[in-house]
């Protein structure tokens, strides 16, 4: 048996196809977010007068493993008298159900791991599971802190939940398919973000909250939480439940991507694939810099946010969206 | 595939069963979300897609999220009360599965074979399914209105 | 796929569901109970819906009551906790508070 033959043997059988594509999804993640904590630290060096890492490496560049390695070789701390199963089986679960929603992220018209019916819903029920991961690890900590910082990220993730959806459905709407390929292609002659301006707003503000990033970062607040759900865990533990994090990040720069700015679609010169590792670099630093120029709100407001403003905002795009389209406005798409 | 169908049904029971039998609320919540999420596989392995993703979307997402903060607002220890007539409640169940498991076991139809994607139960929710569809619009309303109405605080 | 394991897996859902709603005693786990016996109707309506989708469909609509009855039942747990402080649904006799 051949390369091309064993290619075509692993193509063809779903489950070993969709394993294989979470574990290149998995590489990809460990090392964009590798990279991006180097990035986001240098960004936030820069626009707070600091130098940001500077003795690991070039410029601090490798300083990402020399955390990987103080986190390996710290102590695994599990707490006496909190639920210990739970306590340990919550970045597990975090982690592979964010990496499970990653394999069916299209990084160019062939390299997908699978292209399936339900496309973006499935990402969406992917997502909607990560807030048990968080209760679990906050149940299992007993810990006051981690357990408020628990509720306050659930509150957080089920208010901005829906108006994320909604913004989503209205693209959907348009283009006629949940495949996300297929929404990539309908972007040929224009990037979804210039028709879907509202649409496009609620959709920024609610993939930085379900991300957890800093204007509403409630649930790990360092001055009053400690830290949030995460502040028993300790050594690799810890290292997971921060790559879960980064993974909702690049999940959601990616997701940004692919709805609103053309997914591969590019400018030539480039193969499909950098173009789109590029576009969802840029979305990513973007979705950083808002950590470094905006205060955090409290976490009333956040929900107030949530359910007052984007919801609201979310169903009237869709209500403008279905109008359009049930007047034949986007039959060119 | 079919063996991997098996390994789930297996697990989907054995986590039923311990929802019932764990005295700590929060891994009977666990259990019972892991089972929601076998028994959305088994709609995927019978071509379900759409039913699938909504299974885990709506029972692990919203059910078992929902299911979790209450269990945290209202029970200080997060143990479960006793249960009652545990050996009559086995009797009557197991006369009762005796009773309808007799008939099934000569059951040997084929399942699946229908494509349950997203466009096919769309049209048929808004064409044959329409007046049930719009009945359950309005149940999910009042619902939420009234599930606010009896949550509400009297002193406020 | 032969329909057998689907028939033993509905099967056992719903006398584990039922064997939870005679002898528990907390609400919210008569409340999963009721919602295994839910998940079981809906194994056997997709399994079953071989020559159209009517099966399917009507699932989705199972789930979606589930969720609204969920939301209900929940909302009375916690009034319920609010009032009583032990829930036990023995203790629950009164007909007006």
């Amino acid at each position: 048996m051949n390369l091309v033959e064993l290619f075509n043997y692993i193509r063809s059988d779903p489950l070993l196809w969709g394993i294989i594509a979470a574990t290149v999804f998995l590489v990809y993640v460990f090392s964009i977010g590798g990279l991006s904590i180097w990035i986001e630290r240098k960004w936030a060096g820069l626009l707070q007068s600091r130098l940001g890492p500077t003795r690991v490496g070039p410029f601090g560049i490798l300083q990402f493993v020399a955390d990987l390695i103080k986190l390996v070789s710290k102590e695994d701390f599990v707490p006496p008298d909190g639920d210990k199963k739970v306590f340990k089986l919550a970045p597990i679960v975090l982690v592979s159900t964010l990496i499970a929603a990653g394999s069916i992220i299209p990084f160019s018209p062939s390299l997908i791991g699978s292209n399936v019916n339900v496309g973006i819903l499935f990402l969406i029920a992917m997502f909607s599971i990560s807030p048990i991961a968080v209760f679990m690890a906050g149940w299992g900590s007993n810990n006051k802190f981690s357990l408020l910082g628990a509720l306050r990220n659930i509150g957080q993730m089920l208010s901005f939940e829906i108006p994320l959806s909604l913004s989503i459905v209205a693209v959907v709407v348009m283009v006629g398919s949940l495949r996300i390929k297929e929404i990539v292609q309908a972007q040929d002659q224009i990037w979804f973000f210039a028709l879907q301006p509202l649409g496009f707003v609620v959709f920024l503000l609610a993939i930085h909250a379900e991300a957890g990033r800093t204007p509403f970062d409630m649930q790990e607040s360092e001055q009053e939480l400690m830290g949030g759900w995460n502040v028993e865990y300790s050594g690799m533990r810890f290292g997971l439940t921060m790559v879960g994090e980064y993974i909702h990040l690049i999940l959601g720069s990616m997701l940004v991507v692919l709805l609103y700015f053309g997914g591969w679609k590019s400018f030539g010169f480039l193969p499909p694939v950098i173009w789109f590792i590029i576009k969802t670099n840029i979305a990513l630093v973007i979705l950083m810099w808002s950590r470094w120029a905006i205060p955090r709100f409290r976490i009333d407001q956040i929900i107030d946010i949530g359910w007052k403003y984007l919801l609201p905002l979310s169903i009237l795009n869709l209500l403008i969206t279905g109008a359009l389209v049930s007047m034949g406005w986007f039959s060119w798409i | 595939m079919q063996s991997l169908m098996l390994i789930i049904s297996f697990l989907v029971l054995i986590s039923a069963l311990m929802v019932i039998l764990s005295e700590d609320m929060v891994h009977s919540a666990l259990f019972l979300i892991f089972s929601f999420g076998g028994v959305g596989a088994l709609f995927l392995s019978v071509g379900a897609q759409f039913l699938g993703a909504i299974q885990i979307l709506i029972y692990t997402g919203a059910v078992g999220v929902m299911m979790l903060l209450m269990i945290y607002f209202t029970s200080k220890e997060g143990k479960s009360i006793k249960r009652e007539g545990k050996y009559s409640g086995i009797v009557l169940v197991g006369l009762l599965g005796f009773l309808i498991l007799y008939p099934s076991i000569s059951i040997t139809r084929e399942v699946g074979g229908t494509k349950g994607l997203t466009q096919n139960i769309g049209r048929l929710l808004f064409s044959d399914l329409l007046i049930p569809f719009e009945v359950i619009s309005i149940v999910l309303l009042s619902a939420i209105i009234g599930a606010t109405y009896i949550i509400r605080r009297e002193d406020h | 796929m032969i329909a057998f394991h689907f028939l033993i897996t509905s099967i056992g859902l719903v006398l584990i569901g039922l064997y939870g709603v005679i002898t528990l005693r907390h609400p919210i786990k008569i409340l999963m109970s009721i919602e295994l016996i839910l998940n079981a109707a809906n194994i056997n309506l997709v399994a079953f819906s071989t020559e159209n989708l009517i099966g399917q469909g009507f699932a989705s609509l199972v789930i979606a009551i589930s969720a609204a009855e969920v939301c209900v039942g929940l909302a009375i747990v916690y009034n319920l906790y609010r009032l009583k402080k032990d829930i036990d649904v023995m203790e629950v006799n009164a007909l007006k508070w």
